[in-house]
């Protein structure tokens, strides 16, 4: 039998196959490709990491050729930066074109339905849709007003250590 | 978890960590860098583990990052032989070489090659070329994801080609 039984999960001799000591060279293809398979199925099998975890006996586990966690954690920390960085970068952007479009008025479009004499004036159910639609012209400018009142608070108010917590 | 405490979950996990990535690549350096990609992933999802036994959890997403690496390692191997050899990159999942279909006993050929296939490509390449199921149908009936089912097909193409061009 080889690494796979025939319901496609790993046999005892996969996991003394992983379990062999180290060797001085590196796996050649056909290693490498068992490997491979092995990992795969490693990869998305509870049932087989449950008994490769058993199988992992404390007393035969290495030691990393150095700690790790010192290599983790600065990385961890570049990553936090590096997002950080992004976090500005977009709020600024957002910040720059909000701007321009401020000065450029575009906050203070009046949405108001202009009224026109309407020609189906009897029928109700036009009178319903034009009541709607006024209230959503009332609606849309109150919030570009908002909106526009509420940028300098907003763009006051970017922290810009928010989210360096690590 | 704080930075101190996750720190102490590395201190805590790395030999088991290491111990695996290396048991899957066999080779020191590259499984330390394993066992680091490892617990930078392990921390990204932290929040979402809601289990209380951390090593299998953390042997599967060391499993994973063997996987993708031997993956990588294999792909680039395969197309360089094929460059060396100058032969078609089997990148589709067509059916097998005009040769071998077009010829007479090139199916039954096929099927027996099919048949004498082993795990992990036996029942992939059954489904898939004598029960013309889907990737998706194989991979909901032998409960494996999409993509390992994907690639398990392109391999087992390969040495289906492999095992029909010696017959030849
Ligand atoms: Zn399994």
């Amino acid at each position: 039998m080889g690494y796979f039984n025939q319901d496609g999960h790993l046999t005892d001799q996969a996991f003394e196959m992983l379990a062999q000591p180290p060797a001085k060279e590196l796996p050649g293809p056909q290693q490498e490709l068992e490997l491979l398979e092995v990992s795969e199925h490693l990869a998305y099998c509870d049932s087989c990491v449950e008994r490769y975890t058993s199988f992992l006996e404390p007393q035969d586990l290495m030691e990393p050729l150095e700690a790790v966690s010192p290599a983790v954690l600065q990385e961890l920390r570049r990553k936090n930066v590096r997002v950080l960085f992004r976090q500005i970068g977009s709020m600024a952007v957002a910040a720059c074109l909000a701007l321009t479009f401020w000065f450029a008025g575009a906050f203070s479009v009046d949405f108001t339905v202009v009224e026109r004499p309407d020609p189906m004036q009897g029928n109700r159910l036009v009178q319903i849709l034009q009541q709607g639609s006024q209230e959503f012209a009332g609606a849309a400018n109150r919030f570009a007003s908002q909106f526009s009142s509420g940028l300098q608070s907003f763009v006051g108010s970017i922290d810009l250590f928010e989210g360096v917590s690590f | 978890m704080t930075e101190h405490e996750f720190e102490q979950f590395m201190k805590q996990y790395e030999k088991l960590v290491f111990t695996v990535c290396y048991q899957l690549v066999r080779d020191y350096h590259e499984a330390q860098n394993l066992t680091q990609e490892t617990f930078l992933s392990a921390y990204q999802h932290l929040d979402g583990y809601k289990g209380d036994n951390y090593k299998p959890w953390l042997i599967r997403i060391a499993s994973n990052k063997a996987k993708d690496y031997l993956k990588s390692a294999y792909v680039r191997r395969v197309q360089y032989t094929l460059e060396e050899e100058n032969a078609p990159e089997p990148v589709s999942l067509a059916p097998l070489p005009a040769a071998l279909t077009e010829a007479k006993e090139g199916e039954q050929l096929a099927r027996e090659a099919i048949e004498q296939l082993g795990e992990p490509y036996h029942q992939v390449c059954t489904l898939y070329f004598l029960g013309e199921r889907s990737v998706e149908e194989i991979a909901k009936e032998l409960d494996r994801p999409k993509k390992t089912v994907q690639t398990q097909l392109y391999r087992g193409k390969i040495l289906l080609q492999q095992r029909l061009r010696e017959e030849l």
